[in-house]
């Protein structure tokens, strides 16, 4: 018996408008979400939707309907349900149905996919994973079970804070150099005391469909559902954990590729080699640990690197992250949902992603996802880094207001104390009562 | 070769890349004859493989007055322009200048013929046409700007961009700095496209590498202007994003460096803003300053209405200056590592200026990918692919 798992990651940043040293900040709290760009979240949104979400969640509605035996999983980002919730209700309540057929798990990730397990203190990541798991409950009904970091970064430190959650599995990359031999077929441990399960995924297979599907130079094209299932079937292991983009379907690879015929014609043809079986991650995660993994360094599933280089690989994006990071006490400080949600928008590590500078191969790829028109990496950087310094600017005045009010608030109710309770609060009222007494007409206030 | 101008007597990019151009390719063993007007000291060949001719040896012309319609050199101030020889017209001098450049060229041929002849810019296009005309040698033409460049699209002279526009015609190959410049090419003078070839101009990044930042003062940020001061290099936009700048960081000094027929203007303009102690005009600075004051500078600001190409970008970034350039400079197409904006956006040139000043991760990114970069460009690569434009010539040599 091998498990196939198909795990697809659905996320929409909130991009940022163009901000220079001249733009003007938000100076109230409703004015907050001026620093994301709305058209063009709803441009990206609107295409992605019509592209990628609604044609592949019908086909796997009608797999789901089809086939019993067939599963899916998904990690859906908390930016990604907001856009949907706003945008295209369409797509929010197509996911909602998938869900309903209980045979789609939904995993937990930072609400904001950001690099916050990545900060020295894990106060801001819990945070947003709490957050998530609301978001995930509200939409879905569900509790996520398994844990998916922002682009599979994982580390033993990562796998730590994910158990502290109660996750019973987090995913992350089976590549060679961490696996030391072992087969990422398997699930395995982190070192001890953790007890979590790891679930790594087979980057062949998955890059097969993710970025192969679709080049002619490839000597496998045309991949058909045929060939790719019969590949499944001779893998060897307990599990063949199939991980990739959502928007492979529709975006990475356009419709004419063929990629919708062949996602549409896949788990018939999976189903049949009977020893073949679809499983949800916690499935895979029930199986027995084959091994430890010590993972020391970061990992993830992005680049030819398969690190944090896409996001911390130059010194912009690493300057921009210790300013990200250096806010976190400050935003604390305040308990604001505004101000909470603004924070966790800008973490979000799509800007850090355009702000790298790779070039080669990679560099196109980069090119690809970066939505500003004409922008460089470092106009990007200009923009973003003049945001997070106006935000820290909005920060600190809010910080002042919040102390002024407090001050007064604790000025005044010292004196309705003191007021009250002084001793000379009963003398003053017998006092006033004496005069009233003495007085023909009752007493009327006059202002002075 | 027909030039106008020659170290030490340059106005701009003509003269710079003649010099090397001119010295490499002897240095690669070609003979070169170099044509150029006479001038008050004469110029000195740096290689026994270039024979500099100054036509003719009894008249001369101030290359002052380059083909721009500046007055920038170091001779002229001292007072040694020489215009009285030619006539009083700057039109007139090119007109003599041509005259007796075409006179001489076929005497010289005449003792020793040559292969090929390279003339550059319309200035010396006359004689390069009729030589054309009257010998049966190729001609290349080495456009470094064109009227519609220098004048910003305003006042075009007719004659003169009917000249450029017969020199693109009939020279069998044509050299444009830049993508950008052979599209203008293309578009303003009809040029045959398969006769336009791109080859862009170096920098001697020996020269300006290792400088010395000796003209900073200490703790105080210098944004530089450096290039004539005339309406195609966008001064004016520079004093205005200035002026942005010093609202947010009030202690930054701007430097404009050269002279030029906008000088008046640009003083009366940043006494106008209230900018006039934060601005220095430094006036023509001479050429052995020159890496010393790019290397001084925290940035160095080029916004060109229309640049064909803007070598000053290139060597202010060999000395490892972050540069900011406007849109419509050519050389922009070839750099990775240099800010860019709208030449009339000065909201946008002072964002980056201030970026650049603020936030020391770009910086140094950009420091350092803007000496790695401008270290690709070599005048031994200018002069090789100038050589196979040559060997176009030759071979797709028209009928006189």
């Amino acid at each position: 018996m091998t498990f196939v798992c198909l795990y697809f990651h659905v996320h929409q940043p909130f991009r940022l408008k163009k901000f220079s040293f001249f733009s003007k900040g938000p100076s109230h709290l409703r004015e907050l979400p001026a620093y994301f760009d709305e058209n063009l979240n709803k441009h990206y949104f609107e295409k992605a939707a019509k592209q990628c979400y609604l044609p592949t969640n019908a086909i796997l509605l009608k797999l789901l309907e089809r086939h019993p035996e067939f599963k899916v999983n998904f990690s859906i980002s908390g930016t990604f349900l907001e856009q949907a919730k706003r945008f295209s209700p369409a797509v929010y309540e197509s996911f909602q149905q998938l869900a309903s057929t209980r045979r789609v798990e939904v995993l937990g990730e930072t609400y904001y996919h950001s690099l916050s397990s990545l900060y020295a203190s894990p106060q801001e990541f819990f945070r947003q994973v709490r957050h998530h798991e609301r978001a995930v409950k509200d939409a879905f009904g569900l509790s996520p079970r398994v844990f998916r970091n922002t682009e599979v970064i994982y580390n033993n430190r990562i796998a730590q804070l994910a158990e502290a959650r109660g996750y019973k599995a987090i995913l992350t990359e089976g590549i060679e150099r961490v696996l030391n031999g072992n087969s990422a077929n398997h699930v395995y441990h982190p070192p001890e005391p953790s007890r979590i399960k790891l679930l790594l995924r087979n980057y062949r297979l998955s890059d097969d469909i993710g970025y192969r599907f679709a080049s002619r130079h490839w000597a496998e094209w045309p991949l058909t559902s045929e060939k790719y299932a019969s590949w499944l079937a001779a893998s060897p292991g307990e599990t063949l954990n199939i991980f990739m983009d959502y928007e492979t379907f529709g975006e990475h690879h356009w419709r004419d590729t063929g990629i919708f015929s062949f996602l549409e014609h896949l788990p018939p043809r999976i189903l049949d080699y009977p020893h073949l079986k679809f499983a949800s991650c916690s499935d895979v995660a029930s199986l027995p640990a084959r091994n430890t993994l010590d993972i020391p360094y970061e990992i993830s599933w992005a680049d030819l690197e398969r690190d944090t280089s896409a996001w911390l690989g130059n010194s912009l994006q690493q300057a921009c992250f210790k300013e990200l990071e250096s806010l976190a006490p400050a935003v604390s400080g305040i308990p604001d949902a505004a101000i909470q949600d603004t924070y966790g928008r800008l973490q979000t590590s799509d800007h850090l992603y355009y702000l790298c500078t790779k070039s080669w191969a990679d560099g196109d790829v980069h090119k690809y996802f970066s939505p500003y028109k004409d922008a460089t990496p470092f106009d990007n950087f200009i923009s973003f880094m003049n945001v997070l310094q106006d935000f820290k600017r909005f920060l600190e005045a809010q910080k002042q207001k919040q102390k002024h009010v407090q001050r007064t608030a604790e000025l005044h109710s010292r004196r309705v104390k003191r007021t009250l309770e002084g001793p000379l609060h009963s003398l003053r009222l017998k006092k006033r009562l004496r005069e009233t007494r003495k007085q023909p007409f009752p007493p009327v206030a006059i202002n002075t | 070769m027909l030039g106008w101008e020659f170290p030490p007597f340059i106005s701009g990019g003509l003269g710079v890349h003649c010099f090397e151009l001119s010295r490499t390719l002897a240095s690669f063993g070609a003979q070169i004859d170099f044509f150029m007007p006479k001038t008050a000291q004469p110029v000195s060949s740096p290689s026994s493989n270039l024979k500099i001719i100054q036509v003719p040896q009894a008249i001369g012309y101030s290359t002052a007055f380059g083909p721009y319609n500046a007055v920038s050199t170091k001779e002229h101030a001292k007072g040694n322009a020489l215009d009285h020889v030619y006539g009083p017209g700057f039109f007139d001098a090119v007109y003599a200048y041509n005259q007796a450049c075409f006179q001489c060229v076929l005497q010289e041929h005449s003792r020793t013929p040559y292969d090929l002849i390279h003339a550059h810019d319309w200035i010396t296009s006359l004689a390069a046409l009729k030589l054309k005309h009257a010998l049966p040698l190729p001609l290349i033409g080495t456009i470094h700007s064109t009227e519609f460049d220098r004048s910003a699209g305003l006042n075009v002279n007719p004659w003169v961009s009917g000249l450029e526009a017969s020199f693109v015609q009939k020279s069998d190959a044509i050299i444009a700095v830049s993508r950008m410049a052979r599209q203008k090419l293309l578009r303003h003078y009809a040029a045959p496209a398969e006769r336009v070839f791109v080859v862009y101009n170096g920098v001697d990044a020996t020269r300006f590498s290792n400088a010395p930042p000796s003209f900073k003062r200490k703790g105080e940020k210098l944004v530089l202007f450096h290039g004539r001061l005339s309406i195609q290099k966008g001064p004016d936009f520079f004093l205005k994003a200035a002026k942005r700048v010093l609202e947010r960081m009030p202690d930054v000094r701007f430097v404009v460096s050269g002279t030029g027929d906008m000088l008046q203007q640009l003083v009366q303009e940043a006494a106008g803003l209230g900018i006039l102690d934060r601005v220095t005009f430094a006036g023509y600075v001479p050429e052995e300053y020159l890496p010393a004051l790019y290397a001084s500078a925290d940035a160095y600001v080029l916004p060109s209405v229309s640049e064909p190409f803007g070598i000053t970008a290139l060597e202010a970034m060999a000395t490892g200056t972050p540069a900011i350039i406007s849109h419509s400079t050519g050389v922009r197409e070839a750099l990775n590592h240099a800010l860019s904006a709208d030449f009339w956006d000065a909201d946008e040139f002072a964002n980056k200026i201030l970026a650049v000043l603020s936030y020391p991760a770009l910086n140094g990114v950009l420091k350092e990918g803007a000496k790695r970069e401008a270290a690709l460009f070599s005048w031994k690569n200018t002069a090789a692919q100038t050589l196979s434009v040559y060997d176009f010539a030759i071979k797709n040599k028209r009928p006189s």
